[in-house]
């Protein structure tokens, strides 16, 4: 049991002349710890208030309860002191008066709480204004002497709500530091609420971060305060970092996508350069799915258009689930396996000739299914590049026309460019029986955004859909912009088609089909898939933990795919 | 000079006072000039001066004394009455909101019904005496007085009432200690100006039915055709209401040392 735990709690107000009441807080989990020092941030009205004063006990849950130190919250008590955003002293009394107020009340006799009152003015370095009234203080003094009244009455846990909001920036960097200060010294359990990023990363030792109405957790981290004993934290790339990092989690209704620089992705790209990507969506593109998948954990993205075998670790732990089994076009995107002409005549001949590829990319996957499908022997493949993760694409089109390996996976305009060169002719594509849906992109979505940006996924996923059916319709000008856009290569598309070079050959392969796609999806199929990419991948080893049916069955969303058949 | 017309601008003491007696000089000059010029016969209007000596005349030889003692007994405890209900009433009023329900609507009934409406009333119960007066004074206190307290009691800050609950205080003392402190300034102020409808009531008390007090001398005056006389009985009565408000106004920062209000006064 901990020391304030939240269940299943939700608030809800009625609004005047609207039949459904204003949800503010929904199914929040907490456990917070004694001793933490635990920032709610959130952006204004999001109902983080709400729950402070629900803790405190100025306001009752609708469902669900807290709990302190094993008691249900009922009612406030001297136990759970709080700290407002507006000026709470007792105007009537002095400073003096103000913070033995709770103890004189509490029938404490004078002479241990002039001693106690004592403390906590020196505390807050309110020394010389001993006797003044509250009208005589400035406004961060009047808050300092709010803190020691609350102080003063030794509650367990101290409630604060944008106590510092009111002030102006330096009062509120001196008061934020003497706050810390007193944390140390007394190590109280603080709950504070805020809407500023800053003010959180530079007290928190856990930050909470709440979603727009209705409110919700959406991130909940705990941080290191080793560096944050001072204000030269903030000067440091590691704060630039943190600060970009909770300001776009605080941007809640918006669908962040993070997309690979991949060339299936290239209607989406089109699309985006033209300004046709629905409101509400943003599209982010680069970076490496390591840290697309990071992003993801870390609500830099809402939802990722990644390979599967990239997915799979994020759906075991359960915070993505998989909404499309495709999201790009694969037409244009499709990995084939490029090999010298003379020493790989056939698949059968992959094995003991040079491989270009990185340990646990997708090439390492494609190699495996490759192999496993042709029933040979995976340990006897020869791996060139292990050590080298971050080699991409072209640079596997260098080492192939220089000699350095015989075969390597590529996918556009890499495709093009090589055979478009000189070099070209030597090469040819291995008529490989890749399943299409293996190497699909899938569109995985952090598991808590399904329910909070339910409309702006269906909105991304009706985009994707559409922008692949045109991509295929007009496939040759289609063609032509992405070579043009995304390669050095000049020719364009149509030149290469009626020059029966590679497109031609894919061709060969079966352009993927939306329709059917989605019937898989329905019946099943894709799980059945997802099955057996995530066997084969970790046989390879490009995963490190094996997958279990229940995992798997439990990170599809079908109910996306059945309202958008449905419609 | 256009300092003096800053909306914040605040006189010195002297001066204000030196400002409020000019007032007071010009109309007395006004009202000598019109009377010394006989532009005004001494019937319609006395002079200043004949005005002044029946003052002294009402002292010394009409026994007027007993006539404020009178009044002065009449309008202490009517006024204290109103007072001492009203102000507990009130405070719960602002502070439970069913008692608002219930008392709230019963008051505003009762307030704005014209008082002189209910005099008939009270010869017919309480007599001319005493009582009747002290009935009117609390009358014409009582509800409107309600309404100012309630109205202060309830402007308390609500993070002032949960910064005491945070601080485990209990509601009894909550109303006790935080709730009437909290509203003090303004229930003092409340009753500076229900003094002056107390002195109101009063006179109209007095000038309908009684046999004793100021506004009895005026009526009786004017009965006779003693105008000066009821100039007289007028000037007293605004004399006592200066002093009066002068009283409340300098114990409040006395008082009430930690409000705004009580640096300005």
């Amino acid at each position: 049991m901990s020391f304030i735990e939240i269940r299943d709690l939700s608030k809800t107000y009625p609004v005047s002349r609207q039949k459904t009441p204003l949800v503010a807080l929904s199914g929040i989990e907490l456990s917070i710890e004694e001793g933490e020092f635990v920032v709610f941030l959130g952006p204004s009205g999001c109902g983080k208030s709400t729950l402070l004063r629900i803790v405190a006990g100025l306001e009752d849950a609708t469902s669900g309860e807290a709990v302190f130190d094993g008691t249900p919250i009922r009612g406030p008590s001297k136990e759970r002191g709080m700290v407002f955003q507006t000026y709470t002293s007792f105007p009537w009394l002095t400073v003096n008066e103000n913070v033995g107020f709770g103890l004189k009340q509490h029938g404490m006799p004078k002479e241990p709480r002039s001693l106690i009152v004592r403390r906590y003015v020196d505390m807050v370095g309110l020394n010389g204004f001993e006797n003044a009234y509250p009208r005589e203080l400035s406004g961060g003094m009047k808050q300092r002497l709010a803190i020691a009244r609350s102080l003063a009455v030794e509650p367990r846990v101290l409630l604060m709500d944008e106590p510092f909001g009111a002030l102006d920036t330096q009062v509120r960097q001196s008061l934020q530091e003497e706050l810390l200060a007193i944390q140390r010294e007394t190590q109280k359990t603080i709950l504070f609420v805020t809407h500023d990023i800053d003010e959180a990363l530079l007290l928190g030792s856990r930050i909470v971060v709440f979603s727009a109405l209705p409110g919700r957790v959406i991130h909940d981290e705990k941080c290191s305060r080793t560096h944050r004993q001072c204000r030269d934290y903030f000067f440091t790339d590691e704060f630039a970092a943190e600060k970009r990092k909770y300001a776009r989690l605080l941007e809640t209704r918006l669908l962040k996508v993070g997309l690979s620089e991949w060339s299936g992705h290239a209607p989406i790209y089109y699309a985006r350069e033209d300004g046709f990507i629905p409101q509400g969506i943003e599209i982010a593109l680069g970076r490496t799915s390591q840290q697309r998948i990071e992003g993801l954990s870390h609500g830099v993205f809402d939802c990722l258009g990644t390979t599967l075998q990239a997915a799979l670790p994020l759906i075991s732990t359960g915070e993505g689930k998989i909404v499309l089994s495709t999201c790009g076009s694969t037409g244009i995107g499709t990995d084939v396996v490029v090999a010298e002409r003379t020493k790989v005549k056939t698949t059968a001949d992959l094995v003991n000739v040079r491989l270009a590829f990185a340990r646990r990319t997708l090439e390492h996957l494609i190699f495996a299914m490759v192999f496993e499908q042709h029933g040979l022997d995976f340990r006897k493949l020869c791996k060139v590049d292990q050590e080298h993760p971050q080699l991409g694409r072209h640079d596997y089109l260098r080492m192939l026309v220089d000699g350095k390996v015989d075969a390597a996976v590529l996918c556009e305009p890499a495709i093009t460019e090589l055979f478009t060169s000189s070099a070209g002719s030597r090469f040819h594509i291995l008529p490989v029986e890749i399943d299409q849906s293996l190497l699909q992109q899938v569109c995985v979505v952090k598991s808590e955004a399904v329910s909070t940006k339910r409309d702006l996924i269906m909105a991304y996923l009706r985009f994707v859909l559409e922008t692949n059916t045109l991509f295929q319709e007009n496939a040759n000008e289609a063609l032509s912009l992405l070579h043009r856009r995304l390669s050095n290569v000049k020719r364009s598309a149509s030149f290469v088609r009626t020059q029966g070079m590679p497109y031609y050959l894919f061709d060969n392969i079966e352009y993927y089909d939306l329709e059917q796609n989605m019937s898989l999806y329905l019946e099943g199929g894709v799980l059945d898939k997802l099955r057996k990419v995530a066997g084969i991948a970790w046989k390879a080893g490009v995963l490190v933990e094996p997958i279990s049916d229940d995992v798997l069955a439990a990170s599809i969303d079908n109910s996306f795919v059945e309202e958008m058949a449905g419609e | 000079m256009k300092g003096v017309f800053d909306f914040s601008y605040r006189l010195p003491k002297r001066t204000y006072a030196l400002l409020g007696s000019c007032a007071f000089l010009v109309i007395l000059f006004a009202w000598y000039s019109v009377t010394s010029t006989g532009l005004i016969k001494e019937f319609f209007l006395p002079s200043p001066l004949s005005v002044g000596r029946s003052l002294i005349d009402l002292f010394a030889e009409h026994g007027f004394w007993k006539d404020c003692q009178a009044s002065f007994y009449r309008i202490t405890i009517g006024y204290l009455l109103a007072v001492c209900l009203a102000v507990p009433l009130g405070i719960l009023m602002g502070s439970f909101h069913i008692c608002e329900a219930f008392l709230e609507p019963l008051n505003n009934f009762v307030r704005y019904t014209p008082l002189p409406a209910f005099i008939p009333l009270i010869v017919l119960w309480c007599g001319i005496g005493d009582v009747n007066q002290i009935t009117v004074i609390f009358l014409g206190v009582f509800f409107s007085l309600l309404v100012m307290v309630a109205d202060s009691v309830s402007n308390m800050p609500k993070e002032l009432l949960e910064t005491a609950y945070t601080l485990g205080i209990k509601r009894k003392k909550v109303l006790l200690f935080v709730i009437l402190p909290n509203s003090l300034p303004g229930i003092y102020d409340s009753l500076r100006v229900a003094i002056g409808w107390a002195w109101s009531s009063l006179i109209m008390a007095e000038v309908v039915g009684a046999n004793t007090g100021i506004g009895h001398m005026i009526m009786e005056s004017q009965r006779f055709l003693r105008t000066a006389n009821v100039m007289a009985g007028i000037l007293v009565v605004g004399l006592l209401g200066i002093l009066l408000d002068y009283l409340f106004k300098a114990f409040y920062p006395l008082l009430f040392r930690w409000t705004e209000k009580s640096r300005r006064l």
